[in-house]
């Protein structure tokens, strides 16, 4: 059997670890497109409650919050996102001064309206390219 | 035949993906989704299954809650982002732990466990004794129950086994226990120690900590370690 050549690649978001996407999808762009807007609704909901959470000193609930929110960047190969997350996750149990100085908050939440972002156009671009590919 | 499974998960991405991974390998049949543990208990009380994918941190009560509260338990595999719920995994006697996200291939080798498991139910209905084993100490058998054992340390031509109540030397050598202790309670961590993972306190890079008591992790025991505690 002959080997996939993909003459037409998916060239991923320098802020998307493709090598780890394939590791959870292989090459299945439509499944990859159902789980990018699954997480895309995710982050949607989640960073506005995590923002309120924070700066009103709620760490117990911020912590929850971004728990669930963490994965949703982890399934999307977002790993930076991911990792920010789980390190503010941390904070909210382990260091409360961290997790309430908003020098620490705004870059925090800033970063993840970046990462949304980003992963609203990755999922457009998939979208395009599952309709170019017949996939 | 495929294996029934339920999955018990708040996070809609999550659940899709294991629902994916489910399908993908042609083992398993969902019978069911859940988002709470309150709507999983008494469909899990009222049913059979053989498998739960169960979430820990959940809106109400979280998984290891419905653990505790369930009249009959399926294999377990547990599904979270944090890695220090690995350790209560273990203390739970679950099947495997996953850190999400994880890759298919890590699923495959956490269901192929549950294979293993059924498929070595007649040992455990012949004998009754596959929780313990007999060691030869002080001129007597003494039976010591895995569950008892916190870990195995090698003495040169002898072998120490330590509970938290006594100490037993025996003389037989590490290697020929390998094969005896229940490898799902079990791991060899180092040349010299086999320990016993439900009694792991701490774990640091180079050593771990049981009872107050350092035992090293070799190097070549590394990622085994970490693959079975489901450390990145």
């Amino acid at each position: 059997m002959q080997p996939f050549i993909n003459h037409n690649p998916f060239i991923f978001n320098k802020n998307i670890d493709g090598e780890f996407l394939f590791s959870l999808y292989e090459n299945d762009f439509r499944y990859m497109e159902e789980i990018f807007s699954l997480s895309l609704d995710q982050v949607q909901k989640g960073i506005t409650p995590v923002g309120e959470a924070l700066r009103k000193g709620e760490t117990n609930l911020a912590g929850s919050l971004i728990h669930k929110l963490k994965p949703s960047f982890g399934f999307v190969g977002m790993t930076h996102a991911e990792q920010l997350c789980a390190e503010f996750e941390r904070a909210c149990s382990e260091d409360i001064i961290f997790a309430t100085d908003p020098e620490k908050i705004d870059p925090f939440l800033h970063a993840l309206r970046e990462a949304e972002q980003a992963l609203k156009e990755e999922l457009e671009k998939m979208k395009r390219y599952n309709l170019e590919n017949n996939a | 035949m495929r294996k029934t499974c339920i999955i018990v998960e708040d996070l809609p991405v999550a659940a899709a993906y294991t629902l994916n991974c489910c399908k993908k390998s042609g083992l398993l049949e969902v019978l069911q989704q859940f988002s709470n543990v309150e709507e999983a208990l008494p469909y899990l009380n009222d049913n059979q299954v053989d498998l739960l994918f169960l979430d820990v941190e959940m809106p109400g009560a979280n998984g290891f809650d419905l653990l505790d509260q369930l009249s009959h338990r399926p294999q377990v595999i547990l599904t979270t982002s944090k890695e220090e719920y690995a350790y209560s995994a273990f203390e739970y006697h679950v099947l495997d732990f996953l850190k999400k996200p994880f890759t298919y291939k890590r699923f495959q080798e956490a269901v192929g466990k549950l294979e293993r498991t059924s498929n070595s139910p007649s040992l455990s209905a012949k004998t009754g004794l596959e929780d313990s084993l007999f060691v030869k100490t002080d001129g007597k058998m003494v039976r010591l129950h895995h569950g008892d054992i916190l870990y195995i340390e090698s003495m040169g031509d002898y072998v120490k086994f330590v509970t938290a109540e006594k100490k037993y030397i025996s003389h037989t050598t590490l290697k020929s226990l390998e094969d005896k202790v229940n490898k799902d309670m079990f791991l060899k961590v180092h040349r010299s120690f086999i320990i016993n993972l439900s009694k792991i306190e701490t774990i640091r890079e180079n050593d771990l900590f049981i009872r107050g008591n350092e035992i090293p992790i070799g190097k070549t025991h590394r990622a085994d370690v970490r693959k079975r505690l489901g450390l990145p």
